[in-house]
């Protein structure tokens, strides 16, 4: 078969160059991979971007968490890289393998003797400053505050789904189909954190959103009839001038 | 070289080349003069040619008509070489017997149309007076209407015609014709004929007999837009 | 395996060099040259349309009846003495009623060396070979398809057009002339057969054959640092990657010639 088949125009990109081009991204757009809540980061920058924390009552402004995301790697069909059994790429998938960081501040919360006041949920509970402390537990059980992080192997398969980049251009954007963690116990931990990390990643990764000139260098104009198709470790697109 | 229809213009004001001035002599005496550019007279006062006038006895006209001959009036022509506004001609200084013609002719292709301007007021070939004439040679077909620049009634018309030639023996017929003249003669403000039909290429000599005041024979389209002349 | 292919069939090819083509600004030329035995001096402007496109394995892209679009004016100086016979009114001599014979001399005259001036407009057709070709110049990466070899321009009708149009303009200029009458069609012959369709040619493939035969078609022209996305706010800088290599070739697969560029890029 010819590159163009019945289209007058065709255009291709390997998944060496998919990876340069979310590399490129993620290098110069730090902010996609980098979410933190206030103590984390406190406003968004080009380095990471600002998440609220996650409100608890008595725990004074929310828990606060960051999750820090590795650079992708795809793999387009056909498989080159090894995936857990749980997952099984077809034609027209990528599968992805990305690091991901957890982290929480955790701190000790002192509880206040006095009446406990009703709850004002636009208040919140504020810790008091006269009320008595027992510096001497503190140190002894917990620190005050202490950053806890881990650190997981995400694997994951997706398609691609044509969108609109910033701008009007014609895109294309990754869409996580499913998240495997491999071997954390007990099995409902690993559920919930895969839950978690499928909704972080969908949403992370929809933001990659690749232009289709860029996917071919620029060279030929191309309205796209059919595609982008991912086959042959490439992805693939034909149209017309 | 280029020429242009300027350069073959019915004027009597301006020499060009297809043009002669006629001017005939009829008192002995010494008659300084000059070639300058057209309309350029009232700037140089310079008369360094001359026509000198010999014979006819001291009374000179009277004595011949006395003695009852009529003169033998002989021709001479004066070739006038010009650059750009300078003219000289061929014997700056002529001698000629009473009653001769001086005939001046400027085909020098580099040069701008001249004036032959004397000393005295009949001898100026911008200003036509007695016993002169003006010749052009037509090289275009059409109608010239020609008037006096000076003011005067005098006009008439010569109708210039294509020979149409179409074949060779046109040509030569054609050729022959050329050397077929034609005269309006000009006398007591009137032109005679006022109407001559010629071919391209035929020449035509105005006369001029006797006049009250000086004349030009000049085509009526260059009074359309010249500057009036007194 | 190239990181990125892109590929054009020759219907493509064919829409892709029409845009191409006609984004070339028309180009122009002036100067003088000989026509026939006389002196010409001429500007010309001219702009390409597209051909019909067929592509060769391995670089060769063919434009079959590339057609270029010229208007010329010229301005002929012809000296009338160089071609018509001398010429001299004889003497004229008429008799003066009292006065006599006057007779004017020979007056020859020289005929003048007329300006004439044709403006022309019509079109030429040529086919060319142009070879790909990829460099990278200040930062670009260019791809250009250049032409092979000086096309033969065959002017067919075109120069007895031009030699009418040179006759109409001449007739006015001749008519203007004192005593050419009865030589305008000397002349005006004469001109025109000094002039000659060998003339023409002689003349036009010179002045036209530059515009096609320094022809260079743009096929591809990206900066190295290629921008994938622009800035979108404090926070999102603009996106770039590196084109590393680009080559451009003709390739022939199930018996359809594409035009295929592929390119490497790094992060």
């Amino acid at each position: 078969m010819s590159l163009t088949e019945a289209q007058e125009v065709f255009a291709s990109v390997h998944e060496d160059a998919l990876n340069d081009l979310i590399t490129a991204f993620c290098t110069d757009r730090p902010r996609y991979l980098v979410y933190g809540s206030p103590s984390f980061v406190p406003v968004t920058t080009v380095s990471a971007t600002a998440i609220p924390a996650i409100p608890f009552p008595g725990v004074p402004g929310g828990i606060n968490w960051r999750i820090v995301l590795g650079i992708p790697q795809i793999d387009l069909f056909d498989q080159d890289n090894a995936l857990p059994p749980e997952l099984s790429m077809g034609p027209g998938q990528f599968s992805g393998q990305i690091e991901v960081e957890l982290c929480i501040d955790c701190r000790r919360l002192q509880i206040d003797p006095k009446d406990p006041r009703p709850f004002d949920p636009r208040r919140g509970h504020k810790p008091s400053d006269d009320r008595p402390r027992d510096p001497d537990r503190d140190e002894r059980d917990h620190p005050l505050s202490e950053l806890t992080c881990f650190k997981l192997r995400v694997f994951l398969l997706g398609h691609l789904q044509r969108v609109i980049a910033m701008g009007g251009e014609d895109a294309v954007a990754l869409v996580v189909d499913q998240v495997e963690i491999v071997d954390i116990e007990p099995d409902g931990l690993e559920s919930f954190l895969e839950c978690l990390l499928f909704m972080v990643l969908q949403a992370a990764l929809a933001e990659i959103r690749l232009p289709l000139r860029a996917l071919r260098a620029g060279a030929f104009q191309l309205i796209p009839v059919v595609g982008p198709l991912i086959e042959d470790d490439q992805i693939k697109m034909r149209g017309n001038v | 070289m280029t020429m242009t229809m300027n350069d073959n213009m019915l004027d009597s004001r301006a020499l060009g080349r297809t043009d002669c001035y006629a001017q005939r002599f009829m008192r002995p005496g010494r008659y300084s003069y000059n070639i300058l550019p057209s309309h350029a007279a009232a700037f140089n006062d310079d008369r360094p040619f001359m026509i000198v006038v010999e014979g006819g006895g001291k009374d000179g006209e009277k004595g011949q008509k006395k003695s009852g001959r009529k003169p033998e009036m002989v021709q001479h022509n004066v070739i006038v070489k010009g650059t750009g506004a300078r003219f000289v001609p061929d014997e700056r200084k002529l001698t000629i017997a009473v009653g001769d013609l001086v005939l001046w002719n400027g085909p020098g292709a580099k040069s701008s149309p001249f004036a032959v301007v004397g000393d005295q007021d009949f001898f100026d070939s911008a200003r036509l007076t007695n016993e002169c004439g003006y010749s052009h040679a037509f090289g275009a077909p059409g109608e010239y209407h020609w008037k006096d620049a000076y003011g005067s009634k005098l006009s008439g018309v010569i109708k210039v015609v294509d020979p149409q030639c179409k074949c060779e023996a046109d040509v030569h017929k054609w050729r022959r014709q050329l050397a077929e003249g034609s005269v309006v003669m000009i006398a007591d403000g009137k032109a005679k004929p006022e109407k001559v039909e010629v071919a391209v290429g035929q020449t035509v000599f105005f006369a001029v007999v006797t006049t009250k005041k000086p004349i030009s024979i000049t085509d009526e389209r260059l009074l359309d837009y010249a500057a009036p002349v007194c | 395996m190239a990181e990125i292919t892109a590929a054009i069939d020759e219907t493509g090819a064919n829409k892709l060099l029409d845009t191409v083509i006609a984004l070339i600004p028309p180009q122009s030329a002036s100067g003088s040259d000989n026509l026939g035995p006389f002196l010409a001096s001429y500007s010309v402007t001219a702009s390409l349309v597209n051909g019909d496109v067929d592509l060769i394995p391995p670089d060769i892209i063919r434009l079959e009846e590339l057609r270029l679009n010229w208007s010329l004016s010229l301005s002929i100086g012809i000296d009338l003495s160089d071609i018509l016979p001398d010429f001299c009114l004889p003497q004229v001599c008429v008799n003066i009623p009292c006065v006599g014979r006057v007779c004017t001399p020979r007056i020859c005259i020289d005929w003048p060396t007329i300006t004439v001036p044709v403006s022309f407009s019509d079109f030429v057709k040529a086919d060319a070979d142009f070879r790909l070709q990829t460099s990278l110049v200040s930062g670009n990466w260019e791809a250009r398809a250049i032409i092979v070899g000086v096309p033969n321009l065959q002017f067919g009708l075109t120069t007895a057009a031009l030699l009418a149009a040179i006759g109409l303009a001449l007739t006015p200029i001749l008519l203007a002339i004192p005593f050419i009458g009865p030589f305008l069609a000397i002349a005006a012959n004469t001109i025109l057969a000094a002039i000659g369709i060998a003339g023409l040619t002689g003349l036009l493939g010179p002045i036209l054959t530059p515009f096609i035969s320094g022809m260079q078609i743009p096929i591809y022209d990206q900066p190295r640092v290629f921008p994938v996305l622009p800035a979108q706010g404090a926070v999102d800088p603009q996106v770039d990657i590196l084109i590393d290599a680009i080559a451009a070739s003709v390739a022939n697969s199930d018996g359809e010639d594409e035009l295929v560029l592929t390119a490497d890029i790094s992060a």
